[in-house]
């Protein structure tokens, strides 16, 4: 029985370390090995993260009132509701309406997304025209009259000039369709981008200190353009970190790739031959505290 | 000089350094949180959350820090998080009508569970949380009402004592699903 209620103590420890970011590398092992086995200790995770929502939810309330949650200075419906959320229930005791709060979001959303669908529209319209030839068109010879008869007995027939079969047939070649796909694959991230110009201005900074930095990238340097492999090479200063972790991104922030390497070994080299022609991100990290530790970029070449 | 009139003053180093000490814990406790959201988006909800902190100082809504920099700027990158994930929408979001009774307060369950479990506590527990989550008051007053030596103390205690109801929240839980 007592060591039954020492198992249950040391377990919700783990939890509440577990949700208060303080797991030691040990009891993290402890932690996930349970959650790959134990039923009972991951029914105990999801409430612990239900009650967690509560108690941030309750906390919120009380320390975010009257503050302007929004990054403009507009107040926005989403604001408003957001506040009303948070009020109380009356003393009456009158229950709450559930609605849902990014109602007015939705509903903005909706007209940007009905703003966005015409502005495409209207792009593969003008697109569609500006692939005809007109002057060609009417001055052939050939080119034959549709004529169009709407119903109605007091409209006069519409004519307009039938696609001859080159404008019809007509469409970008395959080379051009290809080299504007394989654009997109070389557009910058912007939330990777801010990150490294973060991390290069906090490097920056360290260097004129003359501070000992903690993770080092000695190669590569900048962004290299790199074939079916890439050579990355560091010096760690921390002995806590054992293992590190890095993983590669695709310019739309999905992980293409994940190796771990013990962090003693200072160099190794990553495969990225199945890669395929663009921009990527890599980060490092350690296994065990998922710290960050570098962010990088490179471009695959074909 | 405070820091909350140090920031007013545009002290972007402040700011910088402010970012920079509790970005890590905060990745590190959201990751618990919401295991479903990728780090780079739990990034931005950081750096928004200070951002926000900023302009709400700026332009005089914040006037002074009653608990810790820290506990603001979590509670405004925890708020974005939880509204902005697709399970906030489905679970946690509304907005209130006092109007209309026909439907439920999506934590009745859970504001339920703490009365019952806020009675089991010891009375100095009791009384503190009380006083916080039903009577609104703040910890300064907290502080004063029951002989706190300060804020921070009275904000210590709060979370020993958040921690106690949360054990036993999650005990009866245990319990009903048995």
């Amino acid at each position: 029985m007592d060591g039954t209620m020492r198992d249950n103590e040391s377990k919700f420890e783990l939890i509440e370390k577990y949700f208060d970011g303080r797991l030691s590398a040990a009891e993290r092992s402890i932690f996930d090995q349970l959650m790959a086995t134990d039923q009972e200790f991951i029914s105990d995770v999801n409430d612990y993260r239900k009650l967690t929502a509560f108690t941030d939810f309750l906390d919120e309330e009380i320390l975010l009132k009257g503050l302007d949650l929004s990054l403009t200075n507009k107040k926005t419906n989403s604001n408003k509701h957001q506040l009303a959320a948070n009020a109380p229930l009356n003393q009456k005791d009158q229950r709450a309406t559930v609605k849902p709060i990014f109602f007015p979001r939705r509903v903005s959303n909706r007209y940007a997304a009905a703003i966005a669908l015409l502005f495409v529209s209207l792009v593969a319209v003008s697109l569609m025209f500006s692939n005809i030839d007109w002057n060609q068109a009417s001055s052939s010879k050939n080119s034959k009259v549709l004529t169009v008869e709407y119903e109605r007995k007091d409209s006069k027939p519409t004519k307009i000039p039938e696609k001859t079969a080159k404008t019809v047939t007509e469409k970008k070649p395959k080379a051009t369709q290809e080299m504007a796909f394989l654009a997109t694959n070389f557009e910058v991230n912007d939330t990777f981008e801010k990150l490294i110009l973060e991390q290069s201005s906090v490097l920056k900074n360290r260097s004129e200190n003359q501070s000992k930095l903690k993770f080092e990238i000695i190669q590569p340097q900048k962004t290299p353009s790199v074939g079916n492999e890439m050579l990355i090479q560091w010096k760690s200063n921390d002995t806590s970190v054992e293992n590190i972790t890095v993983k590669v991104y695709n310019n739309k922030n999905q992980i293409m790739k994940t190796y771990n390497f013990p962090n003693k070994s200072g160099k190794t080299t990553l495969n990225t031959k199945s890669l395929k022609q663009g921009l990527y991100y890599w980060r490092v990290m350690s296994t065990e505290t998922e710290e960050v530790l570098f962010i990088g970029k490179f471009t695959k070449k074909q | 000089m405070q820091l909350i009139d140090k920031l007013k003053q545009g002290d972007q180093e402040l700011l910088q350094a402010i970012y920079h000490q509790h970005k890590n814990r905060f990745v590190n406790i959201m990751k618990a949180r919401f295991p479903e959201c990728d780090v780079l988006v739990v990034e931005d909800a950081y750096s928004e959350a200070v951002e926000v902190l900023f302009n709400n100082i700026n332009q005089g809504k914040l006037t002074h820090i009653e608990q810790s920099i820290e506990s603001y700027i979590f509670a405004i990158a925890r708020n974005k998080l939880y509204r902005d994930s697709k399970k906030a929408q489905q679970n946690l979001r509304l907005s209130v009508d006092l109007e209309d009774k026909s439907e439920q307060d999506v934590w009745e369950t859970e504001r339920h569970l703490m009365a019952k479990c806020l009675e089991q506590l010891g009375e100095r527990c009791q009384k503190l949380l009380k006083l916080f989550y039903y009577s609104y008051k703040s910890l300064q007053s907290i502080t004063t009402e029951m002989g706190f030596g300060d804020t921070q103390n009275a904000s210590a205690a709060k979370y020993k004592c958040s921690q106690k109801l949360k054990k036993r929240m999650l005990n009866e839980m245990k319990n009903q699903r048995h």
